[in-house]
């Protein structure tokens, strides 16, 4: 047997007044103070840094290869996506001429060849225009902060002369100028700063 | 007399004999009958459970795809869906082979549950089919989008089991809770609390693989997820966010106020099905993007409708206005049950950003007080049709015996 201490009245405006305290409640942490709340927190901060870049030998002969490393990190917070990028505006293709001989990052690294959509202005696939060179990009997806990559190349130049390497990093979300490396110098087509490196083939 | 009274004295303990036969046959016949009915139970429990455990390895597998972009089609999500897959797949077998034992034995009431047994096994063929399709989908065209003719195969097959499983576990419960009727005092006060309390697990466990299938369909027809290289399967924006709008405050409702009636209009079932709910979207879509762990208690406080829709349904019993009351209500709460996923439906209309991963929180939270007000009026409608047709819906599964 059930006892009630009320009467069916009273329950029922108990109940309404409990539902509406309840659901008023509610709407205001979700409308209004959660949103708010969240809304202030800061963003996060990824600041790409290549570390170490080695070319081995220094001078090449036609026809034969060189060894090309490069150690990259993440200096600042997370990154969603973290790309290292290599260029190399003397060749129109990398078939046959740049081998991959050790990469940790990890997802598979993304061969561009002339023509090909990429993106621009530090915002990735939002701007996207077509390439003047072949390259290659390296990323992992998210990369932590702190987490360090190593990857090594071996490079077959096709004429003598001066051999010109690209090299730039870019952490997306790229909300501020800490969200590439390097951070001042010379723009490469995509309208992003790169370190240029070279070496002579003889 | 003498050899009458011999006579009677045989006839007797003859009947006694044939009285004990009888009894020893009824009572293997009701041990066996208990032991089919309970092998279909089973079998329906598991491929509930399977079709449960495959649905929240899908859902983590959106995350995964949002977040690392896996390039094989083996990786942790994929493993959890189809050995959840494979656990409905045995359920189907289980419960096939008790339905066919009890059909071949002659219990016509078995003939019931056959369209639970057509809908387990027509989906867990489609979920057979779409395995190597996946696979191989996968293999010719790399990163797959959500809506993809496998994945369609697939999340096709889960409703239809899972809604076949419903059926089949609330048609044995409807069995039993009418046996234990017919019994009425006999039973011990104890078994029957015990009863009451396994069917009320077993109905949690028939609703939540459904919910979260359906949940997968309107997200499969509205998220801007199936672009890819080769295919570009992306609903266009406008639509995808009026299905959103219209879709899932609907089947919120639906199924909190079908779980309402099939656990006989008790408290604590709408509850622990809408908190199960939650829990699982906390596992596999907000606590695998670190960004969006601080968003939690966001998320949380969205039990608090849940249980006030649950206390009206149970203190208002069966009237009309508190079942559509307690739809406006849990119907109004879309924007946020459905958070964080949602945010690239209404993106895709409002601000267009690039939605990443650790940016998600930053733009819902931007755009949840303008968005609101624009869709409160039809959630609520939607809330209320939707528990009417949910409420109707169960009565119609109870009141089949």
């Amino acid at each position: 047997m059930t006892i009630h201490f009320f009467s069916s009245n009273t329950r029922t405006f108990i109940l309404a007044v409990g539902v509406g305290i309840s659901l008023a409640f509610y709407f205001l942490l979700s409308i209004y103070i959660f949103p708010n709340m969240y809304r202030g927190l800061p963003k996060l901060k990824p600041i790409p840094v290549i570390s170490n870049v080695t070319i081995y030998p220094s001078i090449v002969h036609l026809g034969k290869t060189f060894d090309f490393n490069v150690v990259a990190e993440n200096a600042g917070d997370n990154a969603d996506i973290q790309i290292i990028s290599i260029a190399f505006p003397n060749m129109t293709h990398l078939d046959g001429l740049v081998g991959i001989k050790r990469s940790d990052f990890t997802q598979k690294p993304v061969f561009i060849k002339v023509g090909d959509k990429v993106g621009s202005d530090y915002v990735g696939e939002e701007s996207p225009i077509n390439a003047r060179y072949a390259s290659l990009e390296f990323f992992s997806r998210p990369w932590h902060s702190t987490v360090i990559h190593h990857l090594q190349l071996q490079i077959r130049p096709e004429i003598v002369g001066k051999f010109v390497i690209f090299l730039k990093a870019i952490a997306l979300p790229h909300l501020n100028d800490f969200a590439h490396y390097p951070r001042r110098g010379i723009k490469d087509f995509q309208n992003e700063f790169v370190s240029v490196y070279s070496l002579r083939v003889a | 007399m003498k050899h009458f009274g011999k006579k009677v004295e045989y006839s007797t303990s003859n009947r006694k004999k044939k009285d004990f036969k009888n009894h020893s046959r009824s009572a293997a016949r009701s041990i066996l009958d208990l032991y089919l009915h309970m092998r279909f139970l089973i079998g329906c429990t598991l491929v509930s459970i399977g079709i449960c455990v495959s649905t929240s390895g899908g859902s983590w597998d959106i995350t995964n795809h949002l977040l690392n972009k896996p390039e094989t089609f083996f990786s942790a999500p994929h493993a959890i869906l189809y050995s959840g897959v494979a656990l409905a797949m045995l359920g189907s077998a289980v419960m096939f082979q008790g339905w066919r034992q009890h059909s071949s034995a002659g219990q016509h009431y078995y003939t019931k549950p056959k369209i639970s047994i057509i809908l387990v096994l027509s989906g867990i063929a489609m979920l057979v089919v779409a395995g190597p399709i996946d696979f191989s989908w996968h293999s010719a065209f790399g990163l797959d989008g959500l809506l993809s003719p496998p994945h369609f195969i697939l999340l096709t097959g889960m409703i239809a089991s899972s809604t076949g499983s419903m059926l089949g576990i609330n048609l044995c419960i409807n069995r039993d809770a009418g046996s234990r009727d017919k019994e009425g005092g006999e039973s011990d006060l104890m078994r029957t609390r015990q009863r009451k309390q396994i069917s009320h697990i077993l109905t949690i466990i028939s609703v939540m693989p459904v919910w979260i299938s359906l949940d997968g369909l309107i997200g499969m027809f509205s998220l801007p997820f199936s672009n890819t290289q080769y295919f570009h399967f992306n609903p266009d924006a406008s639509v995808a966010a009026v299905l959103a709008t219209i879709a899932y405050p609907f089947l919120i409702s639906l199924i909190l106020c079908l779980s309402f009636r099939l656990g006989t209009k008790r408290f604590g079932i709408l509850s622990v099905i809408g908190a199960i709910y939650l829990m699982i979207n906390i596992i596999t879509v907000i606590i695998p993007n670190e960004s969006l762990i601080l968003t939690l208690p966001f998320y949380l406080v969205n039990i608090i409708p849940i249980i006030i829709a649950d206390t009206l349904l149970s203190v208002l019993d069966n009237k009309f206005y508190s079942i559509c009351f307690a739809g406006a209500i849990v119907g109004s709460i879309f924007l946020m049950i459905q958070y964080p996923l949602i945010t690239h439906i209404y993106n895709e209309v409002f601000t267009k950003q690039p939605v990443w991963p650790s940016l998600t929180s930053s733009i819902y939270f931007g755009m949840i007080s303008k968005i609101y007000p624009l869709i409160i009026g039809p959630a609520i409608a939607m809330g209320m049709v939707g528990a009417i047709v949910g409420y109707k819906i169960g009565h119609r599964i109870t009141s089949i015996d």
